[in-house]
């Protein structure tokens, strides 16, 4: 069942790849051939990705996300489920060329911390650690899909304030809906964030009498450039650009998170994977 | 006798050119008068729209003529004939004839197809008939030139998807909006231009219609037709909070719309973004708005390289709008070189021959009983009579040649004595 999982994995990966280029070719050509077959392989990506997690569920016979590995293949997975959900109610294909890359390199990454499926360790059972976990990917796949619409933002309003008018970057989704998408994305992140935070503090609290970690300041740091993002839209009325920036590097901080604090910086989460 | 063409066009020279070279209907009566008093210079037509100025003339001499128009053309905008020669065209004949017909087809247009350059064409030829500055060949190169357009209009695909300025403004907004529904749209200027616009909006969702205009009867007027709502011109900067497409086409000398006020605006709007399209030349709005955060601002030369992306598919069309081009401009030559004393006098004097020998003959054949000697000397007589009839019209006729109206007579004899059967027939 294990190597039924990991074929999955790997079969996933390659779906989100085949989707990406014709996303971009689609981008470019304009066919709409190319535009449902992206649709199509990111769908099967989705699907396949799903299937490869539920083996390992079955496998392990524990919920997942305690690990490295898995943490990262949901995030992926979330990542294309939320795109897709965007797509199909939006009719706009040209995001995907963003986040389907991001999909791959999440899996990717994910694969170096492959470990067999199995229980998890003591520290890391039960539901508050489970609504952590959830709440995190979920997050995390928010800000991924708001920062690409962010990128998507920044380079259409350059490029309709450079007034070059390719024909190409003249494609893109219209200013409005690149930042509905990402403003919405936000909001889904932050709730989900806010979550995140709530009960990891909880539990550390519980398990180690405090809070004081690298991580769980960092984290609570990106909330509060989330938070400021929605606060500043709100009452400064920071939409367009700047919150776009803002989206982007909410999400930088994230990634910086996850791929340098957690595995480098963290006593806390310094539990193996 | 040459038409010419001298002018600057969207093609030749920037806004900030060009925007010095533009006339109100006000001036137009005087200008025009200026121009047909150049020595010259026998009738004239300002075609003076965003995209261009241009001088229709019939001149007596095209280096001369060319020469007269530009001094005319550099007095009138200030600026250094050596200057000006930078971004002037200048067309003789064929090519000035190809010219207009091409500029009324809408093929010279900035954005090729549109609609509004052929009532332009009309709009020019009006005043400039109504000022006294055409006859003859203008006002049938103008005659023709709008039928030409018409006839392009309707038998190439030209104005299909019609892009017009006002149109690729939309197309624009749309890429900031998405959907023009719940939008307001603030017209600055109620002229032509404005109120295309305005149509295209609202046929794309725009939910209210804000007019402002100089004349507030005019704005009241346009409101009423979109069903919106006219604000006195003095205000039109209070409502800048309220609307997120501005479309400005007054025709200001100077800057209706200030970067200082925008940045009010947008204050109090919370940087909900703003579109301005500045169709106007002289331009309206600040260049420096287009700086301000999340303010959008498209002038007229912004637009053309938005709608250059669509000019591809109108090629083919334009091509075959071409083809009519090229037809109507061979049948205006051949008019046009009728117009000529030579060929006058020699198409006179073959019809009046063509009577004399018809009529004589017919007198002849009813008296037999002449002898030859006689017969001969009848045809002296009527030979005489022709002859003594035509001299004047003549010599008249190739005096008339060192004129610069000289044709003018040339078609008036034409026209008296029935020259152009044929061509009239057609």
């Amino acid at each position: 069942m294990e190597n039924i999982s990991i074929l999955l994995f790997w079969l996933a990966v390659i779906a989100y790849a085949v989707g990406f280029g014709f996303y971009a070719s689609h981008f470019i050509s304009r066919k709409q051939i190319t535009g449902t077959l992206a649709t199509i392989a990111t769908f099967c990506g989705g699907l396949i990705q799903a299937g490869s997690l539920f083996l390992r569920f079955l496998a392990s016979k524990e919920f997942l996300g305690a690990s490295a590995y898995e943490s990262l293949v949901i995030v992926a997975w979330l990542v294309i489920v939320g795109y897709l959900a965007i797509e199909y109610f939006s009719k706009i294909k040209t995001l995907g060329m963003f986040v389907t890359p991001f999909a791959c390199i999440f899996s990717i990454k994910a694969w170096s911390y492959y470990h067999p499926p199995g229980p998890r360790i003591e520290i890391l059972q039960g539901s508050f650690i489970d609504a952590h976990f959830m709440s995190m990917f979920v997050a995390s796949a928010a800000f991924t899909i708001a920062a690409g619409a962010a990128f998507l933002y920044l380079l259409q309003e350059w490029h309709f304030k450079s007034k070059k008018s390719n024909p190409i970057l003249g494609r893109l989704p219209s200013l409005h809906v690149l930042d509905d998408i990402e403003h919405k994305s936000v909001v889904v992140g932050v709730l989900f964030l806010t979550t995140t935070l709530i009960t990891g503090a909880i539990r550390a609290y519980q398990v180690w009498g405090t809070f004081f970690d690298a991580i769980v300041i960092s984290t609570f740091l990106s909330w509060v450039i989330y938070a400021f993002y929605l606060m500043a839209r709100i009452t400064a009325g920071w939409v367009g650009r700047r919150s776009a920036i803002l989206a982007l590097v909410g999400f930088l901080f994230i990634m910086s998170i996850r791929f340098v604090i957690v595995p480098y910086m963290s006593f806390l989460h310094g539990f193996k994977g | 006798m040459h038409i010419t063409v001298v002018g600057l066009s969207h093609k030749t020279a920037p806004v900030e050119i060009r925007e010095k070279l533009t006339f109100s209907v006000q001036e137009q009566g005087k200008i025009l008068r200026q121009l047909i008093s150049c020595k010259n210079v026998a009738e004239g037509v300002i075609l003076s729209t965003c995209n261009r100025t241009e001088v229709y003339a019939v001149v007596s001499d095209f280096n001369r003529g060319k020469d007269e128009i530009m001094s005319f053309l550099s007095d009138i905008c200030a600026l250094d004939k050596s200057e000006l020669l930078n971004y002037l065209y200048f067309k003789d004949q064929e090519s000035a004839i190809h010219h207009l017909f091409e500029v009324s087809s809408s093929l010279d247009s900035m954005v090729v197809g549109e609609a509004q350059i052929l009532g332009q064409v009309k709009e020019a030829y009006q005043s400039s008939f109504e000022n006294q500055a055409t006859s003859v060949v203008l006002n049938r190169l103008f005659r023709e030139a709008i039928s030409v357009g018409k006839r392009v209009r309707t038998e190439t695909g030209i104005g299909e998807n019609a892009v017009s300025i006002s149109y690729a403004a939309v197309q624009l907004a749309k890429k900031v909006f998405e959907d023009l529904k719940g939008h307001t749209a603030l017209v600055i200027g109620a002229g032509e231009m404005s109120e295309l616009t305005a149509q295209h909006l609202l046929a794309n969702g725009v939910s209210a219609v804000l007019v402002a205009n100089r004349t507030h009867e005019r704005a009241v007027e346009l409101a009423k037709r979109f069903k919106g709502k006219a604000i006195k011109f003095d205000d039109c900067q209070d409502f800048l909070k309220d609307a997120d497409i501005v479309i400005s086409s007054t025709g200001a000398p100077h800057y209706v719309i200030h970067s200082d006020i925008v940045l009010k605006a947008m204050r109090k709007r919370r940087n909900k973004p703003i579109f301005f399209i500045d169709i106007a030349v002289p331009r309206d709005v600040e260049p420096e708005v287009g700086d301000i955060y999340n303010v959008f601002l498209y002038d007229i030369d912004d637009l053309q390289l938005v709608v250059d992306a669509n000019l591809a598919e109108r090629e083919k069309e334009a091509s075959k709008a071409g083809n009519i081009i090229n037809k109507e401009v061979d049948k205006f030559l051949s008019w046009i070189s009728s117009l000529e004393v030579v060929p006058t006098i020699s198409d006179l004097r073959r019809e009046a021959e063509e009577i004399r020998i018809v009529e004589t003959e017919k007198v002849l054949a009813k008296m037999s009983h002449l002898s030859p000697s006689d017969r001969d000397l009848i045809n002296v007589l009527t030979n005489g009579i022709v002859n003594k009839v035509l001299h004047k019209p003549t010599v008249g006729l190739k005096e008339s040649a060192d004129k610069k109206d000289g044709y003018i007579y040339i078609e008036t004899l034409r026209c008296l004595f029935g020259l152009d059967k044929e061509r009239n027939e057609e």
